[in-house]
Parts: structure tokens; C-alpha cells; sequence
């Protein structure tokens, strides 16, 4: 009986003092995390991180996606990138509309946001408005600015002769093509730039602004001094995202310009797709789509860089 | 510094009347306390003679000027909120700077009045950091050096201390009555606790629902309550209040005479502070008859939680609490029989309706346990 128990006793002290590794693994919280993440974690491998490294594989060889022929050709589709003056022109206007759909986006949805941040009747119905260019879908983005702009029935254009002044080409336009793109792109992202800064500016404490009136600031001090700075947080978020997605434009070009008219509006991704899937030079397109991404990183790094400096959170 | 007046203010939100009528007057360098309940019109009050607010009707003077329909930054106030309400980007220099260059002052002169206000406050060598990088009290100065810098003819102080803990409010209690005497502006203090309202005021304001129940110095406060609110509100523990009467020309609780008033037979409520009351046996000959509910030892002392008996019950039948003040030490079972005996010339006695003070005032007997 004693042999026996000591013989138990044994078998537990060595149990606990040296689990098996099945008994290890069922212990480990880190085998929980790992259960737990790993079907996300398969799913951005297979379809994120897979792609990102066969793309950058890819910018190192020439391939017209059809043939299984790949072959590796070092840096020439990064070297030839240098010397392509359609990409150098499609850099440009990538630029100007960075340029220009970033503040003014911004610029567009602080105003409505401001304008919205009050208690008048009918409120809601104002912020659904505002909001609702949100629910609008890229496509429907741009038939309605192509109705809008149309040259001979357009709404625009009806309303400029109502006013004396002649019908523009506006979309038909080498110069006007890719300012009216601006527009159309700062319409359709207000709803969104509004929901951040209508957030933000409920956030920022109405004692705030009571300290600085009594402090004597007028109404439009306030917001400059008081209110603008608390909205940074939100401003860093609105520029880093919209720049990311202002380099990344296509959908509207697609949709109304075709890259034109005579390259007016060709950007870089619009570009980078012509030459994959129109002219079927993947490599290139991939050694771009590389350039464009390397590009993306850094000005987002240079923006979070300068937030320390301008950037307040309370 | 100057006078503040309120003339006949009233603020009413929808259907809530927060404010009735106020007529107030604070003088010149007055160190003035309003405390009530929350929702009692303390903060509308104070809001409203900031300019953050307009009265529904009435006026408010500040030095004899009209300022009701000016805005907050014309008023030449300052005022110090419940959270401080520093600028959170800004340095404390910049907080301090701020309303020193809405107005347009010169570098200079910003310069000195930033450092001076600093000095006074002791917190000179936090000019550079931001209101996050500061403890709980090191805020607080700097919301008093930003109401401070300016000198204003007013000052405005919502409740500036309820954000800090017990040890370091005691401690800046003191300050701010250190301040207002080496600066004595005109400061008007809005609070619930009172604590802070009797050590802190040249006189106190004691409002509820909107109106003004008593204006007095701590003394008339304390000593002298207008109503039933007013001694129960102020005091830690409050006044105890029990139904009694009137009977014969005698102030009586459960049966036992505590006070002589020439007055007609009629129910009144009759109060006594803790720290006025005896304790002795149940026995004892005009001694309110009660049975101990339980005991607090404090330290300094132990609160004696009782319950009145018989007739001394609520008008629902419930038994008033009395709550008695025993030197350390004292310690009684759950459920003894007690008498309690108050000190001479300590009853109060209000108007059982009304809840007013009884005119004249209750002449007492002596009565010993």
C-alpha cells in the first residue's frame, strides 16, 4: 500500500516538474495566440504579403502575363523608369492632384464639419447630406460628374451660359481635365473627411473655448488658436490616408478620362495599369507599382515625422 | 476689483427654471461663496455672470456697469473651471500669455506679468511645460495664474478644487485664502461642498432649487440657519432634524422638553447639531429617548448613529436618525436604549410646513443628562 503511494507520489512529482510537450503546448498562452491569429494571419499571408513578393519579383524580370517566359533582367525596368517621359509626365500630374485633392479635401470637410458642429433644427438631416456622398459609389461618382460637366446637356455648363459665360470642355479639356478629376475625387471623399473632423471637433472640450472667450479670443481666434490644434491628430490622419490614396488614384481616371485627353490626366497607378494589362509589360508596371509604394512610405514618414512637431494630443 | 450685482436674474432652460429671480450684491475684494446641491443654480449663476450664458430676465452690473448683454471678453472677468481647462497644446507660459495677448499687451509687459504671476504662484520653473506634464495641484496654479495675470475685477472660481484629492484640497484651500488676501479681488466661488464654503468665504450663499436660501458669514450660517435646508445642508455631519412640537409654551421631542418658545401649540421640527448633544441613560429626566443604531469611530472622535423612539418617529412612522458626537472612546452595542440631552441654548426650532426658522428664537432650558 505505501509502495504504492509512494510509487503515485512519484509519477505526480515527475509529472509536474516535466510536463510532456503536449501538456506544455496546451499550457502555453503562446500556441492560444497563435490558434487564435492564425486564420487571419494565413488569409493577409496568402493574399497581402504573397502578391507583395512575387510583385517584387516580378519588377526584376519581363513578363507580358501571358506567356509562362519570365526572364530576369536585374534593375532595367527601374532603370528604364527613368527615362520613360510618359511616366515622368504621369508623376507630374500625380503631383498636381496630390497637390491639390489633399488640403482641399481637408480645407472642404473641416468647413462642413465646423458648420456642422452645432445644435440647429434639422441637424441630423445636414449631416446626412453631408455624409452621404460616403455611400456613393465611385462609379456613380463619375457618371454623375460626366452628366455634370457634359459639354452640351451638363448642368455646369447650363449654368455657366445662364451667367454669360461659354460652355468649357471641362473632361474634353487638356487643361481642365484633371482639375475637374480634383473635384470630382474632393466631392466624393467630403463625406468622409467630415465624419473625422465632426468627431474631432466633439471631442474638443467646450471649456476650451469658454477659458479662451473669457480669455477675450473672438470667434474665429478660437478656432485658429484653440480648436485647430486639437484637430491635428485628425488632420495627420486625414493627410497621411488621403495621400496615400491621392498616389494611388484610378478609379475615377478609369471611369471618365481614360488617362486622357492626350495623357492629361494619366497618373501613375492609371499608368502603371495601361502597361500591365493594355501594353502587357507587367515587369515594368511591378517596378512602378515598387516606386509608387517606396514613394508612398516615405512621404508618410516624413508626414508622421513632422507631427511631432505640430501635432497635439491632450 | 469691483462690485458684482445681480438684479432680479432669472434663467429658465425649457421647462426648468434654473435660476429665480436672483438678487445678489458682492462687494468690492468680497470673497464670496455660492454652495448648494447639484442643479441647486450655483453654476447658471456663475456662468451667467461670466457671459457664457444670457438670463432669461434681469441684470448683472459688474462695478456698477451693465454687462448683460456683453460677451465673456468684454466683462474683464477671469475665470478658473472644475477641469482647469488649460490649453492642452500650449506651455503654461503660452496658458498664462494667452489673454494677456488677446488684448493686445506688449511683449514686454507679457513677459514680466507671466514670470510675476509665476512667482506668486510658485510654478516659475514649470513655464515651459505642457498642462500634461503637471500634477493635479501644479494645474490648478496655473489655472489660478491665467485668472490671475490679467487682474481682472472679478474672479470666477466653478468649483476649482473638486478635481484634486482630500490632502491636496486641504492644501490648496489654504493657498487661495493666502492668495485672496495678498491679491484681494473680487472672487465669487462656486461649491457643493461646505467645507470649502465655510472656511473659504467672507460670506456664503447657500442656494437650492434655483433659489437663494440664506446669504451670511459662517458664524450666521452655521449658527443662525433660516430654514430647514440651510441646517441641514451645512455642517458635516448635517444638523439633526426630528418632528416634535410646540406644546404649551415648550419645545418637546418624544416627549422630553427641550426649550422654552412663547409660541401656539403647533408641530414644528426641532434640530440640534452633533457636536451639541449628550448622551446619557434613557432614564434620564427630559432626554430624548433613542435606541443606537451604530457607531462610527473617526479618531478625534466617535459619530453615534441612534434612532428616535415613539413620538419622535417620522410622519411616515419611519424613526428619525440622530447622529451625536462622543468624545474617543465611546462605543455602545447595536440596540441600547440611550437618552440624548442638548446643550444649552443649542435647539433650533423650524416650522414644521414651512420649514423656516421660528420667529422668535428658541430660548432654551438647561438641561443636563
Amino acid at each position: 500500500m505505501s509502495v504504492q503511494a509512494s510509487g503515485q507520489d512519484a509519477a505526480a512529482t515527475q509529472g509536474a516538474a516535466r510536463p510532456g510537450w503536449v501538456g506544455r503546448l496546451r499550457r502555453s498562452e503562446g500556441a492560444t495566440g497563435w490558434l487564435l491569429v492564425s486564420p487571419g494571419a494565413i488569409l493577409i499571408g496568402i493574399f497581402g504579403l504573397l502578391p507583395v513578393l512575387m510583385a517584387l519579383k516580378l519588377s526584376f524580370q519581363k513578363s507580358d502575363l501571358l506567356t509562362p517566359d519570365t526572364p530576369w533582367v536585374g534593375t532595367k525596368n527601374y532603370r528604364q523608369l527613368a527615362d520613360d517621359p510618359r511616366f515622368a509626365e504621369a508623376i507630374q500630374h500625380t503631383i498636381v492632384y496630390t497637390a491639390l485633392f489633399v488640403p482641399g479635401t481637408m480645407l472642404v470637410g473641416l468647413l462642413v464639419a465646423a458648420a456642422l458642429n452645432r445644435s440647429v433644427r434639422f441637424i441630423s438631416v445636414y449631416r446626412t447630406a453631408a455624409y452621404i456622398t460616403m455611400a456613393v459609389s465611385t462609379i456613380s461618382e463619375g457618371i454623375i460628374f460626366l452628366w455634370l460637366t457634359d459639354k452640351d446637356y451638363g448642368l455646369v455648363n447650363a449654368t455657366l451660359n445662364a451667367v454669360g459665360i461659354s460652355s468649357q470642355p471641362f473632361l474634353a479639356s487638356t487643361s481642365q481635365a484633371l482639375y475637374v478629376i480634383v473635384a470630382m475625387t474632393i466631392w466624393g471623399w467630403t463625406g468622409f473627411a467630415v465624419i473625422v473632423y465632426l468627431a474631432a471637433l466633439q471631442g474638443v472640450p467646450s471649456e476650451l473655448h469658454e477659458a479662451a472667450a473669457i480669455d477675450g479670443a473672438r470667434p474665429f481666434t478660437r478656432f485658429r488658436t484653440i480648436t485647430l490644434p486639437l484637430l491635428s491628430p485628425a488632420s495627420l490622419f486625414l493627410l497621411v490616408w488621403l495621400t496615400i490614396n491621392a498616389l494611388q488614384l484610378f478609379d475615377e481616371v478609369y471611369l471618365t478620362t481614360r488617362g486622357g485627353p492626350l495623357h492629361a490626366t494619366t497618373v501613375i497607378v492609371y499608368y502603371l495599369w495601361d502597361q500591365a494589362f493594355v501594353q502587357f509589360n507587367a515587369g515594368y508596371a511591378a517596378a512602378m507599382a515598387y516606386v509608387l509604394f517606396l514613394v508612398s512610405v516615405v512621404l508618410t514618414a516624413i508626414q508622421f515625422r513632422l507631427a511631432r512637431k505640430y501635432v497635439h494630443y491632450s | 476689483m469691483a462690485e458684482v450685482e445681480f438684479r432680479g436674474i432669472s434663467r429658465r432652460f425649457g421647462d426648468v427654471q434654473a435660476l429665480h429671480s436672483l438678487d445678489l450684491a458682492v462687494a468690492d475684494g468680497e470673497f464670496l461663496i455660492l454652495v448648494g446641491p447639484s442643479g441647486c443654480g450655483k453654476s447658471t449663476a456663475l456662468r451667467l455672470l461670466a457671459g457664457l450664458d444670457k438670463p432669461t430676465s434681469g441684470e448683472i452690473l459688474i462695478a456698477g456697469r451693465p454687462v448683460t448683454r456683453s460677451g465673456p471678453g468684454e466683462r474683464d472677468i477671469a475665470m478658473v473651471f472644475q477641469n482647469y481647462a488649460l490649453y492642452p497644446h500650449m506651455s503654461v507660459f503660452q496658458n498664462l500669455a494667452y489673454g494677456l495677448r488677446q488684448r493686445r499687451t506688449p511683449r514686454a509687459e507679457v513677459n514680466r506679468r507671466v514670470h510675476e504671476t509665476a512667482v506668486l504662484l510658485d510654478i516659475d520653473e514649470l513655464l515651459d511645460r505642457k498642462p500634461r506634464q503637471l500634477s493635479g495641484g501644479q494645474r490648478q496654479r496655473v489655472a489660478m495664474g491665467r485668472a490671475l495675470v490679467r487682474r481682472p475685477q472679478a474672479f470666477l472660481l466653478d468649483e476649482p478644487l473638486s478635481n484634486l484629492d482630500a490632502k491636496l484640497r486641504t492644501q490648496v484651500r489654504g493657498d487661495l485664502k493666502r492668495l485672496h488676501r495678498e491679491v484681494p479681488v473680487t472672487s465669487i466661488y462656486v461649491t457643493h461642498d461646505q467645507v470649502e464654503a465655510m472656511t473659504l468665504g467672507d460670506r456664503i450663499c447657500v442656494m437650492s432649487n434655483g433659489e437663494v436660501q440664506q446669504i451670511g458669514t459662517t458664524d450666521d450660517i452655521y449658527n443662525r440657519p433660516s430654514n430647514t435646508f440651510v441646517a441641514g445642508f451645512m455642517g458635516s455631519p448635517p444638523m439633526n432634524l426630528v418632528p416634535g412640537e410646540v406644546r404649551g409654551g415648550t419645545v418637546r421631542v418624544a416627549g422630553a422638553a427641550l426649550a422654552d418658545l412663547p409660541s401656539p401649540d403647533r408641530p414644528v421640527t426641532v434640530g440640534f447639531r452633533p457636536e451639541d448633544l449628550r448622551i446619557g441613560g434613557p432614564w434620564e429626566s427630559r432626554s430624548v429617548p433613542a435606541r443606537i443604531d451604530f457607531c462610527e469611530p473617526l479618531g478625534s472622535h466617535v459619530l453615534v448613529h441612534a434612532l428616535v423612539d415613539a413620538d419622535g418617529t417620522g410622519p411616515e412612522g419611519t424613526p428619525s436618525n440622530v447622529i451625536a458626537q462622543a468624545p474617543p472612546g465611546t462605543a455602545y452595542d447595536s440596540g441600547a436604549r440611550v437618552g440624548f440631552s442638548v446643550a444649552a441654548g443649542k435647539t433650533y426650532v423650524f416650522d414644521a410646513e414651512t420649514g423656516q426658522a421660528a420667529p422668535p428664537p428658541a430660548r432654551d432650558r438647561v438641561i443636563t443628562a
